[in-house]
């Protein structure tokens, strides 16, 4: 089955009709044709060129399909394989595949909504459009799990395989339900690395606890970087790095995902986890970016950063007791663990999977469909004389359509 | 002459004619084909145009050898010319607006034709030692090349013949002068025109009969005056489908016609005029011949200077 990237150049279709168009104005728009011996011939009553005949139909047809394959080339076919049935029914897009893989999610979402009867949305909160920003509003299993019971039938769900939450992927997928995964190449486990400044030797401690105790239970790697990670021999291979006092120019690797904190020289703010509450020494500035955890009164103390240059997650505090209580408790284990998580969000450039595209032979027979009617073209129409005026050689341009009528 | 004997003849079709567009290799290429076998190579005699040295011989007279060449060479030479004759060929080639005008498809238009039998003709001419003139009959009459004998006449008229453009109409100066229309030759035309074989090309679309009065003005000679008519074959057939609005190049007018229910009075019309015609100038001695240019040059050439008495 053929779908179109860009459908609207369809509406161009009827461009084919121009060169009739050209060819019925050209025949009884009454040019008048220049022959020496009028004198001999005899008025006709009629005024109108009333008969229209081709005299090359082959050209005419070779003109058509070229200008058919030109607005299916921009059109953009791509091929679709068809659906099963039972696949059909509403689509949900994953607002991390949006977030990481948005061609290929989009794509993905456009193959399945073919048989769907109802357009693909993201698996977000209000179930925004895809020509929608890709929101963020926590993992969207949690929704998907929490929401699968009321799924309709057959309900389709686009989403980026390992970022789903691990209690999910361990499970199967909830009746009903059909989960269409995006690879995203991410290591598995989670390969984490900390660096840690001078400023920041006490801090340091709580955060290696607790991820010592996340890779005791398999949920990820970590290892710590005594200098910049630039010096690391496999600095590549890092998911995720948490850079405690240490500004992420001085780290200068292209990573991932970055988890930074900040000095704590501001208000405090009140938080609640659970039924425990703590309390965090805030940074001067808030960090900017969309709000992963808030403050009990609304304060941004994580937020996802959308910077292209830092891309990851600012802490507005540190990680020390003495400025936030929530490091000396088994929360921050599991708060860490999701923050982690979150760098499974980052825009992983993914080449999707290679298929023939109906494009590229378009394209090929475009080509071949112009050398042809070129050389048709130049073929019927005839050489100028070699000597003679060039009035001459106009002449008989002129003469050519007048024959074909 | 069968029609095999003809094919062999007739090579030169006109889209291979067209293609040559150096008019010296076109007149040579069509003379040449008439030549073959003819034996009529260039003569040389006394003159002034130089050819050639060649040994003196019994009989030569002592005023006719190069006595310097002599004195370097101790060999007795007779310096010979290009022979010239007195035959003189004067071309008169229409070059109206209605001359430029080719069959739909068509090689050649009427133009480009006679430009080339016209080099041909003039590069027989030349071979055989005459003098050769040229003179274009549009709006007025237009001495383009003076007539003159020798090798580089002809090279003289070749450069003419490509700097030629059609326009006008045949006669136009005197229509605009509201006198009855006349073509008037150049000065002195007449004089150097006497005994002088004169070639008329043209399509012969006259407005009245200025043409025909010319030709008859200069038959009335001793001049040897040919006409030749050059007609395209869409011409001939108004080919043309459905109901047509035509042109004519000269006067500008225009008429709706149905070519597929008037054709048959289109070329009864046609006949007529030009039987008439050629009745017309047989009887004041001038020979008429009509050349089809969608038809190959080089056969019908050759037919033509053979039928020629």
């Amino acid at each position: 089955m053929i779908g179109w990237q860009n459908p609207g150049w369809l509406w161009a279709l009827p461009v084919l009709l121009v060169p009739l168009i050209i060819h019925l104005l050209n025949a009884s728009s009454g040019q008048p044709l220049t022959f020496p011996a009028l004198r001999f011939t005899t008025p006709s009553k009629a005024r109108r060129v009333r008969s229209v005949s081709l005299r090359q139909p082959w050209l005419l047809a070779l003109r058509w399909l070229l200008l058919a394959l030109l607005v299916l080339w921009l059109a953009g076919p791509v091929w679709q394989p068809p659906l099963p049935a039972s696949s059909a029914g509403p689509v949900l897009v994953s607002p991390l595949a949006l977030q990481r893989f948005p061609e290929a999610a989009r794509a993905k979402a456009a193959e399945l909504s073919g048989a769907a009867s109802a357009p693909p949305r993201q698996l977000a909160s209000g179930f925004p459009g895809l020509d929608q920003p890709p929101v963020y509003e926590g993992p969207a299993d949690r929704m998907l799990r929490s929401l699968a019971d009321t799924w309709p039938e057959s309900t389709q769900v686009v989403t980026v395989a390992d970022s789903l939450d691990r209690s999910w992927r361990e499970l199967p997928a909830p009746d009903g339900v059909t989960l269409h995964t995006i690879a995203d190449g991410i290591s598995e486990p989670l390969q984490v690395a900390l660096l840690a400044g001078e400023q920041r030797a006490e801090d340091a401690r709580y955060v290696r606890a607790a991820l010592t105790a996340l890779a005791a239970a398999d949920l990820l790697r970590w290892r710590e970087l005594i200098g910049p990670a630039d010096t690391e021999p496999n600095a590549e291979a890092i998911d995720v790095l948490i850079l405690l006092g240490v500004e992420p120019g001085a780290a200068s690797v292209a990573h991932r995902f970055y988890l930074v904190d900040a000095d704590a020289a501001g208000e405090w703010a009140e938080l609640t986890v659970g039924e425990q509450r703590y309390a965090v020494q805030q940074a001067a500035t808030p960090p900017s970016g969309q709000p992963v955890l808030r403050g009990d009164d609304g304060e941004t103390l994580l937020a996802l950063s959308d910077s292209t240059s830092v891309p990851g997650l600012q802490f507005s505090g540190r990680f020390h007791p003495e400025t936030n209580t929530l490091v000396n408790s088994a929360a921050f284990v599991d708060l860490l663990d999701e923050w982690l998580s979150l760098g499974r969000l980052l825009p992983q450039p993914v080449e999707p999977a290679e298929k023939p595209s109906p494009s590229r032979w378009l394209a090929g027979l475009l080509l071949v469909s112009w050398l042809l009617e070129r050389a048709l073209a130049l073929r019927a129409a005839p050489a100028p004389a070699a000597t003679g005026s060039s009035r001459g050689e106009d002449q008989r341009e002129r003469t050519e359509p007048a024959v074909a009528t | 002459m069968s029609t095999a004997a003809a094919r062999r003849e007739e090579v030169i079709d006109p889209a291979t004619l067209a293609a040559i567009g150096d008019l010296e290799l076109a007149g040579r290429m069509l003379a040449t084909g008439y030549l073959f076998g003819r034996h009529l190579g260039q003569r040389h005699g006394p003159g002034f145009e130089f050819a050639q040295y060649r040994a003196w011989q019994p009989g030569d007279s002592s005023r006719s050898v190069d006595w310097r060449l002599y004195a370097r060479s101790e060999r007795l030479s007779v310096r010979e010319s290009e022979l010239e004759t007195d035959q003189r060929l004067w071309l008169l080639l229409d070059t109206s607006a209605s001359m430029d005008f080719a069959s739909p498809g068509g090689a050649l238009n009427k133009f480009g034709y006679a430009c080339r039998l016209a080099a041909a003709l003039g590069y027989l001419a030349q071979q055989q030692g005459d003098e050769l003139g040229l003179i274009t009959l549009a709006s007025d009459c237009r001495l383009r090349v003076p007539a003159s004998a020798g090798r580089l006449q002809w090279y003289r008229v070749l450069a003419a013949l490509r700097d030629l453009r059609c326009g006008g109409r045949l006669g136009e100066a005197a229509l605009a002068s509201g006198e009855p229309i006349e073509l008037r030759l150049p000065e002195g035309f007449s004089d150097a025109s006497e005994g002088a074989l004169i070639v008329v090309l043209s399509d012969f679309y006259q407005h009245e009969t200025e043409l025909t009065d010319l030709l008859g003005r200069l038959a009335n000679g001793s001049r040897d005056v040919r006409a030749v008519c050059l007609e395209t074959a869409a011409e001939r057939e108004l080919p043309y489908r459905g109901v047509v609005r035509l042109q004519d190049p000269e006067s500008g007018a225009e008429r709706f016609t149905d070519p597929g229910q008037t054709r048959a009075a289109y070329r009864a019309a046609r006949q007529a005029y030009f039987e008439e015609l050629r009745h017309t100038l047989l009887g004041r001695g001038v020979r008429f011949e009509r050349f089809n240019v969608d038809e190959p040059l080089d056969g019908r050439l050759r037919r033509y200077l053979t039928d020629t008495p």
